[in-house]
């Protein structure tokens, strides 16, 4: 036991309390940073020799961690680039270097070059590493491949032909096709040629036959053709796997047979092959009406403004009032996220404590998901750093007055001579 | 389920109150100062027709009674001049009867059947502004001709021809009243064709320009009736042969017995001539009678249409004072309301 | 917890009550807007282990797509069916005097006339009656087709109108449409937009009757009532000539939608609701029917006085002839020269016969009492006569009593007209009041509303203060 281990002691408690000091210092600076993690300061005491009679006085470590793990409150914005995870998980950014770092600071905004950079200069990656890259001025455009179109046709239009149960023509021959005029209802659809150009074409239905009951006169089905005109006016032929005809068999109550093909395949003038979707089509009532139409396509514009998922997916929303998936956000995970080593810039890097990352989309299991439009705030309490300053401060004291006391002490005893 | 009711809704519906009431109240005013119905068409539909059907009948039927009343006139004319011929010619006759017992007498009735020719010319002459009414369909001119511009030669010519001298020759005188094996005696002539036919066959030559054929009227849609009457009816003729017997052969120096014949043979065409126009007077006196009968029971259709077209085109006057008085109440009330509800307003509690 | 996410809450309880004040006062400024849909705050809250946030996601619209539909069919019925009324309301414009009447009358004249001078045919005043009675039934005969030849061309220029009017509402919405697709595709507050298309599709349904389809990402695509594409992702053309003239027997155009006849003779998809609904039907029905009628008349009338040549069975056109040439026949419908003092014709000849020649002439001893002729076009004019099965009333009737046949047939189709105009008409006002209750703005309640959130936003500022007492007691306690 020494006078001098107990100035030590002393020494490294008012250390201890200087540390704790500029961490509340830290904290309380940074209340108002985006995706800011306050330092907690914990303290453990080293024990020194001796025993028995005697007492070595020992010393005081501190050892500062960055609360990571704890979620920051979220602060709403207008901006739909503003990201903030609830729950695990960081974005992935990067830094002018290539340097990867991971933050939970989802401030981004979209720059010239169409990248997200968030209030820390650093870009956001997405899948696969790279960071999220938007087009803005080249247009985009896509020629029509697939739609879904569902009509009623009225169920008492004429048939050409009628058969009866047994499958015997009774009477009329069934037409081959209802073009050019014979056909009995039109109905127009705007698709998108391979230039994204608009082209309207024309769905034309023509009842062929019907199967009624000889005895009874209940209908029993009947038998529609589909074919496509262009604008012009001509049929639009077969090519390829586009048979230019297809022929819906209807059950007797109006609604398609199981048995009967529900796609038409017709090829758009100057672009792709379209599958339309009839299966929506039926045949009841006395008139004629569109249920559903929706033909995919779009014709060439920029992009007007991005939305993201909480999924993490990234739209571009289009002019042509289109919009297209643009990317994907992953995210990543850490076993130990408060063993991440802070950079400056609200950025962590990973070390051998925080373990490494696993990535994921956002909403995975064990992941966060994505709030658009939100940033995740700092998570320091005001009012705890404000208590935990004036501690440090009374400690502090507490220490400086033992060290003035065995200071004193030595005084005495350089005064025993 | 809460009703609940927008502000544009509740303000709306007072509006459109207030124009249907507006609308009612104007159609009640008309209706009442009108006391028709305010949309002719729109009330009564299908009906309008009938309307227009029973408006048009009526005013045929007065137009049809305007005419009827033109023809009754014309058929009165005929009438006091049929009157006034059979009258006449009847006294006359009585005249040539007292007269036959006076030797020498016959010169004065010649005078005298002078005179009643010219009246029995102008009876068959008479016209109503100018429509001849004995003229047949030629109503337009005058039908019988003077007796001294044609017929009275026309009579001395036939005896000329006939005794192969003329009326005033000396030879006249002698002619025997029957009994001549040549015939040349007045009983064969004045039964002779060639003088009957001047009053009969060739009547139209010497007399008339009258048509057989009379004016036809129609008195009611689809019944006609004589609307003329016709000199060449056949007692004109007789009365024209018994009053020019008289006057050309009655001024001659004859012997007591031819003298006696000739009046006896005037009588008895007078006889038969003033038969004949009591009858025609009488049937024109029927058609009259017929024309009042038709018009009579057109004034009694009338009077049905007229009701039949109240019924329709008029409103029930109690009915329609009513219904402005409510409407008048009813848009009072919708007044009221809409200033309670306008002052119903939640700033004024804020 | 902590007193920095009380601060927090508060915070967001504030921006939260803002977007609630922005929202309710919109409602309010829209109350009397009849094209506005109320919205209303989605608050929404999120949860955390460091407190609670609450903030409002959007402003949902309040639509009611079912009773929205409701409105557009019950209005474009309601547009067609008084539309249709009011034509025919147009050609009566006295109620006392309803169309055709004056025909009905003017043949009630001519026969009138026509007795009196048959009664008194020497009397020239009676004759001059006769063809005075005729030239005032020829005019009257000119003047109803006239009137309806313009009750036709206004129509025809009514659907005309509605036709630019529907091109220039699709190419408007197209733009709308599109906005509204990519802007609900970014998450946009797209319900002004939303409303201004409700607007143009109201506006729309009044002159065509319309389905509307709806689409992802809000859009719609739009077909006529009849089934035909108007609007799908672009907008179809809708074409329609003006005719030159509409006379009897003169068909009007096709309007055309993607190349289908909508509205006109024959057409394909016919619609049912709209403007154009309703001009069509009096321009290639009503008034089609009415045209015919005066047609029937003026031949009828020619046939009744057509004189026979003597000791023949020829027949030659009398009191009233066609001029020569084509189109209809009222147009061309006059009295004979021949006999209209006026033209220096000779009355006699009406009476005597021999309009066409003295090979006519019956009245060979020119009696001035002459009347047989007369009587019998009285007589003709009297009996019943068949009359083409198009004029849509009996077919076998005396031609006054055709005359009348077509006013009831007129009065009869007006009154159907305005009854169904106005069953449709209040139809469409309930349709559209229960929409409005539905959707629209009740001042009452987003007054209350706006209480409401005052009382809370005066909460949330309250306990910010709070929040900040304790602070500035903490830091006082700091020295």
């Amino acid at each position: 036991m020494g006078l001098y281990g107990i100035m030590n002691t002393s020494v490294s408690g008012m250390n201890a309390q200087s540390n704790k000091l500029s961490t509340v210092a830290d904290n309380i600076s940074n209340a108002n940073t985006v995706g800011y993690k306050r330092y907690k300061t914990s303290f453990s005491s080293l024990v020194g020799s001796g025993g028995g009679s005697g007492h070595e006085s020992g010393i005081v470590n501190t050892s500062v961690v960055q609360t990571v793990r704890q979620q920051g409150a979220f602060n709403f914005t207008s901006r739909g680039t503003d990201l903030a995870i609830n729950g695990n998980g960081f974005f992935q950014v990067e830094d002018s270097d290539g340097g990867q770092y991971y933050t939970r600071a989802g401030d981004f905004v979209l720059d010239k070059n169409g990248q997200m950079i968030n209030s820390g200069g650093y870009k956001l990656l997405s899948q696969g590493g790279s960071p999220v890259a938007v087009d803005l001025n080249t247009p985009v455009w896509q020629a029509s491949t697939q739609g879904e179109l569902g009509v009623n046709l009225a169920s008492n239009t004429v048939a050409p032909a009628i058969f009866d149960e047994t499958g015997l023509l009774v009477s009329g021959t069934a037409p081959t096709t209802g073009l050019p005029a014979g056909y009995d209802y039109k109905t127009s659809i705007s698709t998108f040629d391979q230039n994204g150009n608009a082209v309207k074409v024309d769905v034309v239905y023509t009842k062929v036959s019907e199967t009624k009951h000889s005895v009874t006169g209940d209908i029993l089905g009947s038998e529609w053709l589909v074919e496509a005109v262009d604008e012009s006016g001509t049929q639009i032929p077969a090519t390829g796997t586009a048979p230019g005809v297809v022929s819906l068999k209807f059950s007797g109550d109006g609604k398609l047979d199981p048995s009967s093909p529900t796609d038409f395949v017709f090829k758009v003038p100057n672009g792709e092959d379209v599958t339309l979707d009839l299966s929506k089509t039926v045949t009841a009532g006395e008139k004629f009406s569109v249920n559903k139409v929706d033909v995919d396509g779009y014709q060439p514009s920029t992009i007007q403004s991005i939305r993201v998922e909480s999924d993490g997916r990234v739209y571009g929303v289009y002019g042509s009032s289109a919009e297209k998936l643009l990317d994907q956000i992953q995210i990543v995970n850490f076993s130990n996220p408060d063993g991440l080593q802070a950079k400056s810039g609200n950025v962590y890097a990973a070390t051998d404590a925080s373990g490494d990352p696993a990535v994921g989309f956002p909403g995975d299991s064990g992941f966060g998901s994505l709030y658009s439009g939100a940033v995740e705030g700092s998570n320091v309490d005001l009012a705890a750093e404000l208590t935990e300053m004036v501690q440090a401060q009374r400690t502090y004291s507490a220490n400086t007055k033992v060290f003035n006391a065995s200071s004193e002490l030595l005084q005495e005893l350089n005064n025993l001579r | 389920m809460v009703y609940s009711v927008s502000t544009l809704t509740s303000t709306l519906r007072l509006t459109n109150y207030l124009i249907d009431n507006r609308a009612r109240l104007d159609n009640a005013v008309i209706e009442n100062a009108s006391k028709k119905h305010a949309d002719m068409g729109l009330t009564l539909g299908a009906q309008t027709g009938t309307t227009t059907s029973f408006r048009s009948e009526f005013s045929q039927y007065e137009s049809q009674l305007d005419t009827n009343k033109q023809l009754i006139t014309r058929l009165d004319v005929m009438n006091t001049a049929l009157d006034n011929v059979h009258t006449s010619s009847s006294d006359f006759r009585s005249d040539l009867v007292a007269l036959q017992s006076n030797s020498d007498s016959l010169k004065t009735a010649s005078n005298l059947a002078y005179t009643e020719l010219s009246k029995l010319t102008n009876a068959l002459n008479t016209n109503v502004s100018g429509v001849y009414v004995f003229g047949g369909i030629n109503t337009g001119t005058a039908p019988v001709t003077n007796f001294a511009d044609g017929p009275e030669a026309a009579i001395e010519t036939v005896f000329g021809t006939y005794f192969g001298h003329g009326i005033d020759d000396a030879a006249t005188g002698s002619i025997p009243v029957s009994g001549d094996p040549n015939g040349k005696d007045w009983e064969t002539f004045l039964q002779s064709a060639v003088f009957k036919d001047i009053f009969g066959a060739n009547w139209t030559t010497h007399w008339s320009s009258a048509t057989d054929e009379k004016m036809t009227s129609t008195i009611e849609s689809g019944v006609t009736t004589d609307g003329s009457g016709s000199a060449n009816e056949e007692a004109f003729g007789q009365l024209a042969e018994g009053l020019s017997i008289v006057a050309v052969f009655g001024k001659l120096d004859l012997s007591v017995e031819a003298e006696k014949f000739i009046t006896n043979q005037a009588v008895n065409s007078l006889n038969t001539g003033v038969d004949g126009t009591i009858s025609i007077e009488a049937q024109n006196g029927a058609i009259k009678t017929n024309v009042e009968r038709t018009n009579a029971s057109i004034l009694a259709k009338q009077n049905v249409l007229n009701i039949r077209i109240n019924d329709l085109e008029n409103i029930d006057e109690n009915r329609a004072a009513i219904e402005l008085s409510l409407a008048q109440t009813q848009l009072e009330a919708t007044y009221a309301i809409t200033a309670k509800i306008q002052g119903l307003n939640i700033m004024k509690y804020l | 917890m902590s007193l920095t996410s009380a601060m927090l809450t508060a915070q967001s309880s504030i921006a939260a009550r803002s977007a609630e004040m922005a929202i309710a006062s919109r409602n309010v400024a829209n109350a009397n807007n009849p094209n506005y849909t109320r919205v209303e705050a989605s608050v929404q809250n999120i949860v955390t282990d460091t407190g609670s946030v609450v903030y409002v996601s959007h402003a949902s619209r309040m639509v009611n797509q079912a009773a929205f539909k409701a409105t557009l069919k019950s209005g474009s019925a309601a547009i067609a069916s008084g539309s249709y009324a009011k034509m025919l309301d147009q050609l009566n414009p006295s109620g006392q005097v309803p169309f055709g009447t004056s025909t009905a009358s003017g043949i009630g004249s001519l026969n009138e006339s026509l007795i009196a001078y048959a009664n008194d045919p020497s009397n020239q005043v009676m004759g001059q009656s006769v063809i005075n009675a005729a030239n005032t039934l020829v005019d009257d005969l000119k003047q109803s087709a006239q009137t309806l030849i313009d009750a036709r061309m206004e129509a025809d220029a009514a659907m005309g109108r509605a036709v630019d009017n529907i091109n220039k509402i699709l190419s408007d919405l197209e733009g709308v449409n599109g906005k509204i697709v990519s802007g609900s595709a970014a998450g946009n507050d797209v319900n002004g937009l939303m409303d201004q298309r409700d607007e143009m599709l109201k506006v729309l349904s009044e002159e065509i009757g319309i389905e509307v389809l709806e689409q992802d990402n809000n859009g719609v695509a739009i077909y006529t009532d009849s089934g035909v594409t108007l609007f799908e992702k672009s907008a179809r053309e809708v074409s329609f000539d003006a005719s030159l003239s509409l006379g009897a027997g003169d068909a009007g155009k096709n309007v055309l939608v993607d190349g289908i006849a909508v509205a006109g003779p024959g057409a394909s998809a016919p619609v049912t609701g709209g403007a154009i609904a309703g001009y069509a039907r009096g321009r290639d029905e009503a008034l089609v029917t009415m045209q015919m009628q005066l047609e029937e008349t003026a031949k009828a009338l020619v046939e009744v006085f057509q004189e026979t040549e003597a000791g023949t069975t020829n027949t030659a056109d009398g009191l009233f002839t066609f001029d020569l040439g084509s189109g209809d026949l009222v147009s061309r419908l006059k009295v004979h020269d021949a006999v209209d003092p006026a033209k220096g014709g000779d009355i006699k000849l009406l009476r005597d016969g021999g309009i066409n020649g003295a090979a006519y002439k019956h009245n060979t001893t020119d009696s001035v009492g002459y009347s047989e002729l007369l009587r019998g076009y009285e007589t003709a004019l009297n009996s019943d006569r068949t009359f083409d099965p198009a004029a849509a009333v009996n077919t076998n009737s005396t031609l006054a009593d055709f005359a009348a046949n077509t006013v009831s047939w007129f009065s009869a189709e007006r009154k159907m007209a305005a009854e169904n105009s106005t069953l449709d008409a209040s139809a469409f006002s309930s349709n559209a009041q229960m929409l409005s209750n539905d959707t629209g703005v009740n001042i009452d309640t987003e007054m209350q509303r706006l209480l409401t959130i005052e009382t809370a936003y005066s909460a949330s500022a309250r306990l910010m203060t709070a929040v900040d007492k304790m602070f500035q007691e903490l830091l006082g306690a700091v020295r």
